[in-house]
């Protein structure tokens, strides 16, 4: 099973990453936009994790286009440079983000989950596995 | 015959009861040839309806005064005129149109005799002014004799009919209130009410008075007898209008023999009046006339033989004409002092909303209390050059070319400082009054050429205490014989420099509430950003603690190291944001001693390499920094500055780049540089970078959120260490440390700090 995991801060990667790879996943990491946008184009994951770091004043970065067949979401990378990342329509989102306006993420629409920082990876790891049960049962 | 100063007077009357009564008038001889056929002003609008004037000559020879006749399917009222020289002719009225008062049916034909009775009594009273003291009916008997007219109209009948624009409005009509004619609170001031007077006066004089009102109606009465007199409609007129047209003879009285039954009385009329204007008339009754019996008692109102009235009479008559101007006067200081408790009352109460509600309200208490016609104010634009109307509490007739509603005029009309009376009472530090716009120069040229003259007063408005202008108040009224009084206008002034004061008070308040809500939102943000910058490292810490274990043992190191980062990055974020949002209290006190800068360039150095080697980055320390002299430094503050900067060139130098850190002296300063190669800072952000304004993320330089904190305090630390801190950023093209971008900045931050 394969996963892709969007986060600019190795830091904050190691634990998770580490987690779900002894779990028997396949952790593929993008520290940047354009290695995020090019490996969604080469490979077809199952799950997406994403850290979003919302501009300030992030209103308008969530003025996102109209829904096409796909969730849109505008990604900044710690100290990186932010644009619009597109996933497939069937392909879960979960989104990992020090950003605790809850309402603004609640827009970007059809996430599979919403997880605050900070957050043990443990803990992390269990709601992961929790989506990805309810996935594949849904599948 | 018909002079000339007896035409004159009496078109000026016969233009007021036109415009009260809704009907022309003209001037017709004995044989019936017309003599003056003018249109009247006031009807000019209804000139087709009413047809040109034409004379008739009447028909029959009625013994009436006035008759109405009617020809051709149209009605006409003639009232004779009498001179010396016997009947002269007829004032004849036009065609009657159906809304006149003198052709409406009313129940008991009181309203059409009354109309008839006041136009033969103006007639009269007209013909006998001028007869007698040979001077001409002028604006102020229009004035008075309007005052009555309309009065007694709305006696008549219960309301003017409706459209119909009297420049006599009967609300703006005086009247003796209440307060006034039965006040029982002046007694306690020692003052007398008026029922006490008019009593003494009574006494003192041996006969009856009684205070009608314009309309006719009783307002009080003293001396035994009065109350049984009640004046009907027809006598109220005719004794008003002798009062207002006494009211031009100094010491105005008339003494007038009337008849009732088989005996004489006398009766004496004097007006009370107001700047020169009847609110009232008094009526001075030597014998009562209701209770006399056929047998009438000797009086001592006997004629003497050569027909004048007795020494009893005329003492009884200077005491009436003294009660007249008693109670003038007594009206005059009520009035003044009630202006004066209203305007104060108003003024404190003026809610301060913003700016434009004070002056709205001001204008519209001056315009009630002071009776003017209109009151505006114009307030000084920002420019401090122009003057803009902002309210008007009426009808805006200055300062346009035609009378504009309050709505039109705000905003629209304006005047330079200097142009103009509004404009000089700008620059001005009093108040401007004006007599008559039309023979003032100063007046701007735009007012001298309206129909209506005006008269006016200018304040500016002006804080006493700051001397700052804010505008000007305007208050305006038509121009007559009667100027604005003198108290009118100190009380104008004074409520121009309360209202500057209350302008003052209210942006004093407000400056002071942005200032506090500025604060106030900017600690709300800080606190957020902290929160929410806070949980990176924490969320870091947290997921390398639970890794340690788990990692191969030769990479357990690295995490260690990395925590210890990731601590450090907490640190400095709690110190910036604690050192911006704490101005003063539970700041942290700077400990100045000698300070070795290599050691403290070295500790935050070392805090960086994992960061820094993580995107190929070397940071380089040259060797001269450990030889350079110690600096009067607080280590905490100074560990936080160069932490700061390298964090700030760490963020945005490019991958594989090196930042070097290098150091000189320069006579008694020590320097320190950072340079680092990758975004720059382009050339108009350099001299902001430093005063934390963040511009948006749409460009990639270095403004992104939570960053611009860090070179703010930057610069305070250093400030506080009195030393300076400054940014280069230049372009560097086909530089061979550049490999991953095409283009780059070498940007250098200078930090200069006093040798210890």
């Amino acid at each position: 099973m394969n996963i892709l995991f969007i986060e600019d801060e190795p830091n904050a990667r190691i634990g998770l990453s580490l987690l779900l790879e002894r779990a028997g996943y396949i952790v593929d990491s993008a520290d940047a936009i354009s290695d995020a946008v090019q490996k969604l184009g080469e490979t077809r994951y199952d799950l997406v994790i994403v850290d979003i770091m919302l501009p300030k004043g992030a209103g308008g970065a969530v003025g996102v286009p109209p829904r096409e067949a796909g969730k849109h979401f505008i990604v900044q990378l710690r100290g990186g440079l932010w644009g619009p990342i597109k996933t497939p329509p069937s392909v879960p989102v979960v989104v990992v983000t020090a950003v605790s306006d809850v309402d603004v993420l609640g827009s970007i629409h059809e996430l599979a989950d919403v997880i605050l920082k900070p957050i043990a990876p443990h803990d992390a790891f269990d709601r992961i596995q929790g989506i990805i049960k309810r996935e594949q049962g849904r599948a | 015959m018909f002079d000339e100063s007896l035409t004159t007077s009496l078109r000026r009357a016969l233009s007021v009861l036109a415009d009260c009564l809704d009907c022309p008038f003209a001037l017709v001889d004995a044989s019936g040839a017309l003599l003056e056929d003018w249109q009247l002003p006031a009807m000019s609008d209804r000139a087709a309806d009413l047809g040109h004037i034409t004379a008739w000559a009447p028909v029959a020879d009625h013994p009436p005064l006035s008759f109405l006749e009617e020809k051709d399917g149209k009605r006409r009222l003639f009232v004779r005129l009498h001179t010396d020289a016997g009947e002269v002719g007829f004032v004849q009225s036009g065609d009657l149109p159906a809304t006149s008062l003198l052709t409406r049916k009313s129940r008991d034909n009181e309203s059409e005799a009354t109309a008839r009775h006041l136009i033969a009594a103006v007639c009269q009273s007209v013909t006998e002014v001028s007869r007698q003291s040979c001077r001409q009916f002028d604006n102020q008997d229009a004035e008075n004799i309007g005052r009555i007219a309309v009065s007694i109209r709305s006696r008549a009948e219960a309301t003017l009919p409706a459209g119909k624009r009297s420049r006599f409005s009967l609300d703006s009509l005086p009247a003796l209130p209440a307060e006034f004619l039965f006040d029982k609170d002046s007694r306690s001031s020692g003052e007398h009410t008026l029922p006490e007077v008019m009593s003494q006066f009574a006494g003192a004089a041996g006969c009856s008075f009684t205070l009608l009102s314009l309309a006719g109606d009783l307002l009080s009465t003293a001396g035994s007898g009065a109350q049984d007199w009640t004046p009907d409609t027809s006598e109220a007129t005719t004794i008003l209008l002798e009062a207002a047209l006494l009211a031009r003879t100094p010491g105005g009285h008339s003494g007038t023999w009337t008849q009732h039954g088989n005996c004489d009385s006398a009766r004496v009329v004097t007006p009370v009046l107001v700047d020169g204007l009847i609110v009232a008339a008094l009526v001075a009754y030597m014998f009562p006339p209701k209770s006399v019996s056929d047998h009438c008692p000797p009086s001592d109102l006997q004629r003497t033989e050569d027909g004048n009235m007795s020494a009893n009479a005329a003492r009884a008559e200077a005491l009436a004409t003294g009660l007249g101007s008693l109670i003038s006067l007594l009206y005059d200081r009520h009035r003044a002092a009630r202006d004066e408790t209203l305007l104060f009352e108003a003024l404190v109460r003026l809610r301060m909303d913003s700016i434009d509600v004070i002056l709205s309200e001001a204008c519209h208490a001056v315009q009630r209390i002071l009776g003017v016609t209109e009151c505006s104010a114009f307030s000084l634009q920002q420019d401090r050059v122009v003057l803009r109307a902002t309210t008007a509490s009426q009808l805006f007739v200055c300062g346009s070319d035609r009378p504009l509603t309050a709505d039109a005029a705000l905003g629209k009309v304006s005047y330079s400082v200097g142009e103009g009376l509004t404009g000089l009472a700008a620059v001005s530090n009093k108040l401007i009054y004006l007599m008559s716009a039309h023979q003032d120069a100063r007046w701007s040229g735009r007012v001298r050429e309206l129909p209506v003259d005006v008269q006016a007063m200018i304040a500016p408005l002006v804080n006493d205490s700051t001397g700052i202008c804010y505008g000007v108040l305007r208050a305006v009224k038509p121009a007559s014989h009667t100027t604005i009084p003198a108290r009118h206008q100190r009380l104008f002034a004074f409520c121009a420099s309360q209202v500057a004061a209350a302008i003052a008070s209210y942006e004093l308040t407000r400056s002071s509430l942005e200032g506090f809500r500025e604060t106030a939102e900017h600690l709300q943000d800080l606190v957020a950003e902290a929160s929410h910058e806070l949980r990176s490292p924490l969320h870091n810490i947290l997921s390398l603690a639970e890794s340690y274990p788990i990692v191969p043992v030769n990479r357990q190191e690295a995490i260690a190291r990395s925590l210890r980062d990731e601590v450090y990055r907490a640190k400095r974020l709690v110190d910036n944001y604690l050192a911006r949002g704490v101005q003063g209290r539970g700041q942290r006190k700077y400990h100045f001693i000698k300070t070795c800068v290599a050691d403290i360039l070295a500790g935050c150095v070392s805090r960086f390499v994992g960061q820094a080697e993580r995107r190929g980055v070397t940071i380089r320390t040259g060797h001269e920094v450990d030889g350079l002299p110690f600096v009067m430094g607080d280590r905490d503050g100074l560990e936080q500055v160069f932490s700061n900067l390298l964090d700030n060139a760490c963020k945005y130098c490019f991958e594989q780049t090196e930042i070097r850190i290098s150091g000189s002296t320069r006579s008694t300063n020590v320097i320190v540089s950072i340079a680092d190669f990758g975004l720059g800072i382009p050339a108009y952000a350099q001299s902001t970078i430093f005063t934390g304004y963040q511009r948006a993320v749409e460009d990639q330089t270095r403004f992104k959120p939570g960053t611009g904190l860090g070179l703010m305090i930057a610069k305070e630390i250093i400030e506080r260490h009195k030393g300076h801190i400054t940014v280069e950023s230049a372009p560097l093209f086909n530089d061979p440390r550049r490999l991953s971008r095409n283009e780059g900045f070498l940007t250098t931050f200078r930090v200069t700090l006093p040798r210890a």
